[in-house]
Parts: C-alpha cells; sequence; structure tokens
C-alpha cells in the first residue's frame, strides 16, 4: 500500500509542473458547458411547461449532471494517452518497475491519484456553481461530488486497462467520438 | 551468502513468446565484484535475459536465482537490490534532475535526508552537479544516459544491469558513460551489461558471454575468447575479386585461415607483417592493406560466420 502511495507522491510532485494544461480540460470547460447548457439552451426551455421533477429551474437540474460529466471528461482522458505516453513514449512505468514497485501498486496508485484529481475537478466545478447560485453548498450538493469521482473511476480503470493493450492512441478517437462526448 | 557465491545463476534459462524463442537455455553465474557482459547482435537475447534478470518478464522455463532468490516470487526484494539502465531513457521529463533522482528514492523507500545526500553526491558522480536544477528534455543524449546511471545507484545496488548503455551515444559521450562505469567497477560493483560493440565489451567486461540467435556460443574472458578462437594479428586486404583466388592459395603458407567478406578478406595470422610481405611478394597488389590486433569481433565472426554489427 505504501508503495501504491509513491505512484500518488510521484504524480502529484509532476502535477506540480503541468497543472496549467490542464485547467482548461479540467475547470473551464465545465464551466463554459455549465454557462452554455444553463443560459443559452435553459433560456429555451418553459420551466412551468417542462417537466423538471422538484420544481427546480432547468440549470439547477442540470448542473449536478454536468458535475459527473466533467469527472467522466476527465477520468476518461487522463486515462487514455497519458497512459500510453507513460508505457511506449516516455517510458515512466518501465522505471517504477524496476524498482521494488509492482504492478499492483502502480495500478492502485493511478486510481487514488486519480480520485484525488477528480475530487478537485467535482469541488472546483461545485464551487463555481455555487458561485452562481445553482448548486447550494449543503450536504446533498456535496455529496455529489463523491459520487462523480466514483463514476470518473469506473470510466479510468477499464479505459487505463484497455490503454495498456495499446501501442498507439488512435482507437481512443473512437472513443471519445462516440461514447465521452455525447 | 559467502563472498563467492554467485549473485546471479541461470539454468536453461527459456524465454518464449507465442510462436518465438528469445532465449534458448541459457546458463551463466555472475560473481560478486564481477564484470559480466552479453555480448552479440541485435535479437540475440540478451535484453530478453536482462529482463528476466529485473523481474519484469517471467521466465518461461529452465530456473533462474537473482541473490538467491526466485523473481517470480521475491521480485520487490529483488528489484530493491538492483540498479537498471534500461536501453531506452525513462527519465521523468516534467521534473528537473536532481528531483528525478529523489522521485526514484521514494521508489525504495530512502528516508528523504539520505535520498537528498545520495543525489547529491550522485550528480557529483556522473558530473551532472551544475545541471541539477534544469528540465531533463533539453538534456543531449550523453547527459541523460549519465543521469540515468546515477539514478539507477540511488539504491546502492549489489548488482547493475546496463542494457546497451552506449548504444546510440557519440564516440564522445560514449567514452564518457565507459570512464564512469570504469570507476565503478574499480570501486568494486557487480556489472552486467549488454552491448553489441566488442570494443565496449573488451574494456569494461572481465568475462563474457557470445550470444546469437538466443543460444549462448561461447563464454571466457575477453582475452582468453581472442586467444582460444583467434589469431593474434589479422590482416585485412581489399583486393580486386580477381585476386581472391590467387590469395586464397597463398593461404597455407602464411595464414591460419581467412575469412572473406563482401568488402574484404581478412587474413588471420601470429604476424600479419610478415604475411603483408609474402602477399607482396607473391604479385598480389591489395588496394589496401591494414594490420591489427584480433578483437572480440574477430572472435564473433569465427563462431557465427557473421559480424556483431550489420
Amino acid at each position: 500500500m505504501t508503495r501504491a502511495l509513491r505512484i500518488v507522491q510521484r504524480n502529484a510532485v509532476v502535477y506540480r509542473r503541468i497543472w496549467r494544461g490542464s485547467v482548461f480540460s479540467s475547470f473551464l470547460q465545465p464551466t463554459l458547458y455549465l454557462m452554455a447548457l444553463g443560459f443559452g439552451v435553459g433560456a429555451l426551455i418553459d420551466p412551468r411547461r417542462a417537466a423538471i421533477p422538484g420544481g427546480v429551474s432547468y440549470l439547477q437540474f442540470l448542473a449536478p449532471g454536468l458535475l459527473t460529466a466533467a469527472c467522466m471528461q476527465v477520468a476518461t482522458y487522463e486515462s487514455s494517452w497519458p497512459v500510453i505516453g507513460k508505457i511506449t513514449w516516455a517510458r515512466n512505468y518501465y522505471a517504477m518497475l524496476a524498482t521494488p514497485i509492482a504492478i499492483d501498486d502502480l495500478v492502485v496508485g493511478e486510481l487514488l491519484w486519480m480520485a484525488i484529481r477528480l475530487t478537485t475537478v467535482g469541488t472546483a466545478f461545485l464551487l463555481v456553481a455555487a458561485s452562481f447560485g445553482v448548486m447550494p453548498i449543503a450536504a446533498a450538493t456535496l455529496l455529489a461530488v463523491p459520487l462523480a469521482v466514483l463514476t470518473g473511476l469506473a470510466f479510468s480503470a477499464p479505459i487505463l486497462a484497455y490503454a495498456a493493450t495499446l501501442k498507439t492512441g488512435e482507437n481512443f478517437n473512437i472513443l471519445f467520438r462516440l461514447i465521452i462526448t455525447p | 551468502m559467502s563472498r563467492d557465491t554467485p549473485l546471479i545463476v541461470a539454468r536453461d534459462l527459456t524465454k518464449r513468446f507465442k510462436n518465438f524463442t528469445a532465449v534458448d537455455g541459457v546458463s551463466f553465474a555472475v560473481h560478486p565484484a564481477e564484470s559480466f557482459g552479453f555480448l552479440g547482435p541485435n535479437g540475440a537475447g540478451k535484453t530478453s535475459t536482462m529482463r528476466m534478470i529485473g523481474c519484469v518478464s517471467p521466465v518461461t522455463g529452465g530456473d533462474l536465482r537473482v541473490f538467491g532468490m526466485d523473481p517470480q516470487t521475491h521480485a520487490s526484494a529483488i528489484k530493491a537490490r538492483l540498479g537498471v539502465v534500461p536501453q531506452q531513457d525513462n527519465l521523468d521529463n516534467e521534473i528537473s534532475v536532481r528531483e528525478n533522482l529523489l522521485m526514484y528514492a521514494r521508489y525504495f523507500d530512502i528516508p528523504r535526508e539520505v535520498a537528498a545526500r545520495r543525489a547529491d553526491e550522485l550528480l557529483e558522480f556522473v558530473q551532472l552537479s551544475e545541471r541539477a536544477n534544469s528540465e531533463v528534455e533539453p538534456l543531449s543524449g550523453g547527459l541523460k544516459r549519465r543521469l540515468t546511471i546515477a539514478r539507477s545507484l540511488i539504491n546502492e545496488p549489489e548488482v547493475i544491469l546496463l542494457d546497451e548503455p552506449t548504444t546510440g551515444l557519440d564516440p564522445q559521450a560514449r567514452h564518457a558513460i565507459w570512464d564512469r562505469l570504469y570507476r565503478l567497477k574499480q570501486r568494486g560493483a557487480t556489472l552486467l551489461l549488454t552491448t553489441h560493440y566488442m570494443e565496449e565489451a573488451e574494456q569494461l567486461c572481465d568475462r563474457v558471454v557470445i550470444m546469437d540467435h538466443a543460444r549462448i556460443i561461447a563464454e571466457g574472458s575477453p582475452r582468453g575468447l581472442i586467444e582460444q578462437y583467434s589469431t593474434r594479428e589479422v590482416l585485412e586486404l581489399r583486393v580486386p575479386d580477381a585476386a581472391r583466388a590467387r590469395l586464397r592459395d597463398l593461404v597455407d603458407g602464411i595464414a591460419e585461415r581467412i575469412q572473406e567478406l563482401p568488402d574484404r578478406v581478412q587474413v588471420y595470422t601470429a604476424d600479419a607483417e610478415r604475411a603483408l610481405e609474402v602477399v607482396r611478394k607473391a604479385g598480389v597488389h591489395p588496394e589496401s592493406a591494414l594490420v591489427r590486433r584480433s578483437t572480440l569481433e574477430d572472435v564473433f565472426l569465427r563462431l557465427t560466420g557473421h559480424a556483431l554489427v550489420d
């Protein structure tokens, strides 16, 4: 278990150097979705005639789903090309496996790190949504974050396994175009 | 373990992929403080053997013991005592030179203060102290290699595995690496390296095994192998095709044997100068003639009929 934590540590150190690049995909993009779908599409929906359960606005109805989707998308992306990179291009996994780190440590460590990353993505989304007044910070909305993280991990684990079998990332285009983006 | 107990023992070690045998029943033993080399062309099975010793590739057949343990069941315990320099660099490009060493130390659970001290010492050793805080990516191939070697030493390994440590480097960078490895050897390190450069094997190895087509075809010290399989000197001649037959007729008188290559003829003899004289007196005028000592390349050529590097 402590060996899996070494992988988390490693990813945290590396992430400190590269976090700027992920701001768009994990933070700005969901915010833009929220605004585009919420204010754009939401403006076209008549709240009295649309059957939204719970009597909330379209934006409030949509926000938890977008939060979950944001975690799912980040999880999918980070479990695809970056994993091939660590096997085929930069070969970091070979470096790790030459040490006492074993493959199960590697898998557990990557998933742990993914959970941490997704928690930051979900929390950031929640804060943005709260600042728009879309999701109040309450027990129920706070629960949305761990649920979204779990959803993300459910995507991450099989995609991680699939990515480990690939030499190039071409097949990911199908995954992203057909399954993740809609 | 006593001082002479071998650190690595392989008996009939075999590695098979679906329908391809990469390593076909090789046996060898590596002793403490020894520099042991696998010499052979690409695809001879050297890297597959190294990967089995490094516990990253399961053994298909035969028996392998590293520090007396089975890689199948004690991988982490074995790997904790090995230093690995892979064929292709796999440094963390996103973090600094020094951070690469510190991070690697974490994988071995080396305490931070110890890791920091060793990192500085190792950067000094591979002459990278001035680049400690620079990024990895802009470093030249030779400097990256040196950093990889420093990284492999962070856990004070009992055996250092070097898979083609200087392949792809320019001669100057190659000599810098050889110099560092030679120092390690003098300090009593146990080195296990693969190479297809006979010069590398001759400079660094106390003992080599020559591999070809997944098998070990000869074993001994570089000097011993040369004495056993080659002559002291070699005369390399470039002669017109028409003169080759004439040269063949002369062989009995001047040499133990000749090796005909597409671009030249190599005459194996104890005294190459004298052989050249005989050739000239016989009326064969080579376009060029070179007198040199025998190398492991000649041993390999003799044993396999083909060259180490095509």
